[in-house]
């Protein structure tokens, strides 16, 4: 899928371990190993900000193959139930996993720097369409293996309007801060793979000094994060640190509060720098739009403009929306929306079912100046910390387990659990949420309600329950 | 134990969902579950209200274990723990 030839003395990436490689290296490593992937076959990917993650990646895109990819932190039993489901021909992986684990059904056929590849030992499968690329998990679903089709094109295309907008080049030095196996995070990787530029690649997180060290000494050029590491950061009073190159900040992966962006904004301007929020989803391959820095003061709310090449839609009742300032659904269309989803493994060979139409399921309007502003959602799911979380589903997770009845609602910040029950364990509870999320009990509430309000005809009157 | 340590304990229990309290010195940044990013600023906010002090940034990476933490309190911030 990547072409590295106009750029093969540039260094790819470094780590914290000094650890270098040039594009060609990255090139010779990563057709070694694709030498052992078979033609046309699914490999999974085991992903973490290093350079065998990555030569993995560029190794399963290079021929015709497709590759899932995971957690290098992805559980056991998560990880069996998806190669159950899909059936990979190889695993690419930390070699400390399979030494912990045993595949029965693979074996182990090669290994390079810490990672290990497992091929299937049965050899029978049907090749896959030759444009799907890429599977990725939608954000943060867990218990359900529902993946998001990308094609080489919907890649490279998003690569190409990212640096365009972003105007990446061969200087920059982007500074891994987000999981490589979510889509915004593979985003950076891509775009700049594409510019020939060199990628910081370090597992450390923005919570650990050695991660600061290391954007320090190598000269980091880009940080991105979604909204909650912009707290964060502001916590680590960030603009007090010494990083004269760093010079741009993106965010995406939720709405930032308006005080934060202006916090940012107002102060990324003074330390000359720039702060740019985005909006995207994995359905689109990554992004979507972006607020331009000349408007980054005026448009604070916004999800700014389309990409290059992508175009903003909203309707009504199956209607355009044309006037300015009304809102409906908001429709995007470019040739980064997906091919679609994949429940099993038959949808791997389903073909576009988008057909560059995406659906974003987030109630927009547009103002006068052509910006858009979401105001809601369609669908019932919650961004907690970056992770989509469906209402529905927990619900249907809790009933299943827990006596009495459950209801979800909430805000980004935090989801709140009513329930009938009046002694369940609520701390049981809790942890079981946190359990099959992944994500902090602070983001979660539970709260007793006599009985949950409902229709005549039994619906749920969500609208009656306070959401904070 | 004094009340600043049960007031910690306290603190580590129900940042990261511990109900047995033999278990804190096991603690660990990136190691124990619940204890990422997120964990962690809800720890260092939860530390600084509840001792009523500025935890400096320097001193939040410092943090990165139950037992590390007791020391940096006491002696960045003179926390009788």
């Amino acid at each position: 899928m990547f072409n590295f030839s106009a750029h093969i003395d540039n260094i790819a990436c470094v780590t914290p371990l000094g650890e270098k490689l040039t594009y060609g290296e990255l090139e010779q490593r990563s057709y070694e190993l694709s030498q052992h992937i078979r033609l046309g076959s699914l490999s999974f990917i085991l992903c973490s900000n290093t350079i065998s993650s990555l030569v993995g990646y560029v190794a399963a895109t290079k021929l015709h193959s497709a590759c899932l990819l995971l957690s290098a932190e992805t559980p056991l039993d998560s990880l069996l139930n998806l190669i159950e489901t899909y059936q990979p021909q190889q695993i690419w992986l930390p070699s400390e996993y399979c030494t912990r684990y045993q595949f029965e059904l693979y074996t182990r056929i090669f290994s390079d720097h810490e990672y290990s590849l497992l091929q299937n030992n049965n050899d029978i499968y049907t090749a896959l369409p030759k444009e799907l690329k890429v599977l990725l998990t939608t954000s943060g679903s867990t218990g359900s293996p529902k993946l998001v089709r990308l094609s080489e094109t919907n890649i490279m295309h998003n690569a190409a309007s990212i640096c365009e907008y972003l105007q990446i080049d061969s200087s920059e030095r982007p500074i891994t801060s987000l999981p490589m196996h979510y889509s915004y995070g593979l985003s950076i990787i891509n775009s700049h793979l594409v510019a020939g530029a060199t990628l910081l690649l370090t597992n450390a997180s923005y919570i650990e000094k050695t991660f600061w060290e290391f954007a320090a000494n190598e000269k980091a050029t880009s940080f991105a994060g979604v909204p909650y590491t912009y707290e964060i950061l502001k916590k680590l009073k960030f603009f007090h640190r010494d990083l004269p190159y760093l010079k741009t900040l993106t965010q995406a992966g939720g709405k930032l509060s308006k005080e934060l962006i202006e916090y940012f904004v107002t102060n990324s301007i003074a330390h000359s720098k720039r702060f740019i929020v985005m909006y995207g989803q994995t359905e689109a391959t990554a992004r979507m739009s972006y607020v331009p820095e000349y408007a980054s003061i005026r448009k604070v709310g916004s999800i700014g403009i389309p990409i290059p090449n992508g175009t903003f839609k909203i309707f009504q009742d199956g209607m355009e929306v044309l006037d300015s300032n009304q809102s409906g659904e908001l429709v995007y269309y470019g040739t980064n929306v997906s091919l679609g989803y994949a429940e099993c493994l038959d949808d791997l060979y389903l073909g576009d079912v988008n057909n560059g139409i995406l659906y974003t399921g987030d109630i927009a309007y547009k103002d006068e100046d052509g910006f858009f502003y979401i105001v809601g959602r369609l669908k019932r799911f919650l961004k907690l910390f970056g992770n989509r979380i469906s209402l529905d589903y927990t619900e249907s997770l809790l009933k299943g387990r827990y006596n009495g009845d459950y209801v979800c609602v909430g805000t980004d910040n935090k989801m709140i659990i009513y329930t009938d029950n009046l002694q369940p364990n609520y701390s049981d509870v809790i942890k079981y949420i946190c359990e099959f999320t992944h994500i902090q009990h602070s983001a979660f509430e539970i709260r007793h309600i006599e009985r949950i309000p409902r229709s005549a005809s039994g619906k749920i009157l969500y609208h009656q329950l306070l959401n904070e | 134990m004094n009340s600043n340590l049960i007031k910690y304990n306290g603190i580590f229990c129900d940042v990261f969902c511990v109900t047995d309290p033999s278990q804190l010195p096991l603690l660990q940044l990136k190691v124990s579950q619940q204890w990422d990013s997120v964990g962690h600023i809800g720890l260092i906010s939860a530390l600084e209200e509840a001792f009523d002090i500025d935890i400096e940034p320097d001193d939040m990476f410092e943090i990165t274990s139950y037992l590390i933490g007791i020391e940096v309190l006491k002696d960045k911030y003179n926390i009788d723990l």
